[in-house]
C-alpha cells in the first residue's frame, strides 16, 4: 500500500516529467528498430573513424559495407594493414544519443532554446566519443588483441557513459 | 549569482554519489563477464545456466543487487517518497520488461519489441537506471526545497 500512496503525492512537474518518459518509451519503440537510422549512424561512424583511424596510425584505411538482407541492417569494416574492426548497429551510438536526447527533452520546466543546446552539443560530443572509441579500438586491436574485449566493454563504456552523466549533470545543475 | 551555491551542492551530490555508482558498475561488469563465460556458453554446449528460469534468476539478482547499493545511498540521502519512488520506477519497468520477454518468446514475433526489450534490459541490468534515477531525485528534490 505504501508504494500506491506515494504515488498521488508526485507533484505537477513530476507527473509530467513520468509522462513525458511514457511517451519517449513508446517513441523508442516506434523507431529504436528503424534500419534506416541505424545505417545512416553506423555509416557516418565508419567514414569518421576511418579518416581518425589513418590520421592515428598514419596510413589509409580501408572502409566496405556487408548488407544483412534479413534485418536491412549494413554493417561496415574499417581496416588497416595490420587490423581490422567490424562496426554493427550495436556499435553505431543510436541508442545513446536517443537515451541522451529523450532524458534532456523529459524536463518539463526546461525552455526548450536550452533543450535544443544541450541536444545538439551533447549528440555532437557523443558522436566524437564514439569516433575516437571505434578509432582507438582499432589500434588496440592491432597491438595488443587479448585486450580488445576489456576496453571494448568496459572502458569505453564506462568512458561513453560518463561523459553523457557529465553532460546531463552540467544541463540540470546550469539551468535558469 | 543566486543559482551558485545550489550548483556546487548538486555536483557535490554527485560526487558523494560517485563511490556507489562505482560499486554498481562493478557489479554490472561482474554480471556482464558471467553472463559471457557461463551462461552464454552454456546455450551452446547445454550446460546448468541453459535452463531459462535460471539466467532469469541470475539477471534478476543482477539488476536487485545494483538496486539495493544505490537505494541504501537514496535512503541516506533524499527524504521523502523517492526511495519508494526508485523501488516503484525499477519494478515497473522490469515488469514491462517481463511482459515484453513474454509475449517475444510466446505469443508473436514483433521485432521492436526485441529491441525495446533488449535497451530496457540494458538500462536496469546496468547502473544507467540509478543515475536516471538520481539526476531526477535531485532535480526535484532541489526544487522542492527552494519552493
Amino acid at each position: 500500500m505504501a508504494l500506491l500512496k506515494s504515488l498521488p503525492q508526485l507533484s505537477r512537474e513530476q507527473k509530467l516529467f513520468l509522462r513525458n518518459a511514457i511517451i519517449a518509451i513508446l517513441g523508442w519503440i516506434f523507431i529504436a528498430d528503424h534500419y534506416e537510422v541505424h545505417n545512416f549512424f553506423t555509416r557516418i561512424l565508419a567514414s569518421a573513424s576511418g579518416r581518425v583511424s589513418a590520421f592515428i596510425s598514419g596510413e589509409p584505411s580501408k572502409i566496405y559495407g556487408e548488407h544483412y538482407a534479413a534485418t536491412n541492417y549494413i554493417c561496415y569494416n574499417v581496416k588497416d594493414s595490420v587490423g581490422r574492426i567490424f562496426i554493427g548497429w550495436p556499435c553505431n551510438g543510436w541508442d545513446i544519443f536517443y537515451l541522451y536526447v529523450a532524458f534532456i527533452l523529459v524536463f518539463p520546466d526546461i525552455p526548450w532554446k536550452r533543450k535544443a543546446l544541450y541536444s545538439s552539443i551533447g549528440v555532437v560530443i557523443l558522436f566524437g566519443t564514439n569516433v575516437l572509441r571505434v578509432s582507438l579500438l582499432l589500434q588496440i586491436i592491432t597491438w595488443d588483441p587479448k585486450s580488445f574485449e576489456f576496453f571494448h566493454k568496459t572502458v569505453f563504456q564506462i568512458a561513453v557513459y560518463l561523459i553523457m552523466f557529465t553532460l546531463w549533470l552540467i544541463y540540470l545543475k546550469r539551468r535558469a | 549569482m543566486v543559482d551558485l551555491p545550489q550548483e556546487k551542492s548538486l555536483t557535490q551530490k554527485f560526487l558523494s554519489y560517485f563511490p556507489w555508482f562505482a560499486a554498481s558498475w562493478l557489479i554490472y561488469v561482474a554480471y556482464y563477464y558471467f553472463n559471457q563465460n557461463f551462461i552464454l556458453q552454456s546455450l551452446w554446449n547445454n550446460g546448468f545456466f541453459r535452463s531459462g528460469p535460471i539466467r532469469f534468476a541470475v539477471r534478476e539478482v543482477a539488476v536487485y543487487s545494483i538496486a539495493f547499493v544505490n537505494y541504501l545511498h537514496i535512503k541516506n540521502t533524499l527524504k521523502g517518497t523517492y526511495p519508494v519512488q526508485f523501488w516503484v520506477f525499477l519494478a515497473t519497468l522490469d515488469i514491462v520488461c517481463l511482459l515484453l520477454g513474454f509475449f517475444r518468446e510466446f505469443a508473436f514475433e514483433v521485432s521492436s519489441f526485441k529491441a525495446i526489450y533488449n535497451n530496457i534490459i540494458g538500462i536496469i541490468a546496468s547502473p544507467l537506471y540509478s543515475v536516471f534515477f538520481f539526476l531526477y531525485a535531485n532535480y526535484f528534490a532541489d526544487k522542492e526545497s527552494q519552493s
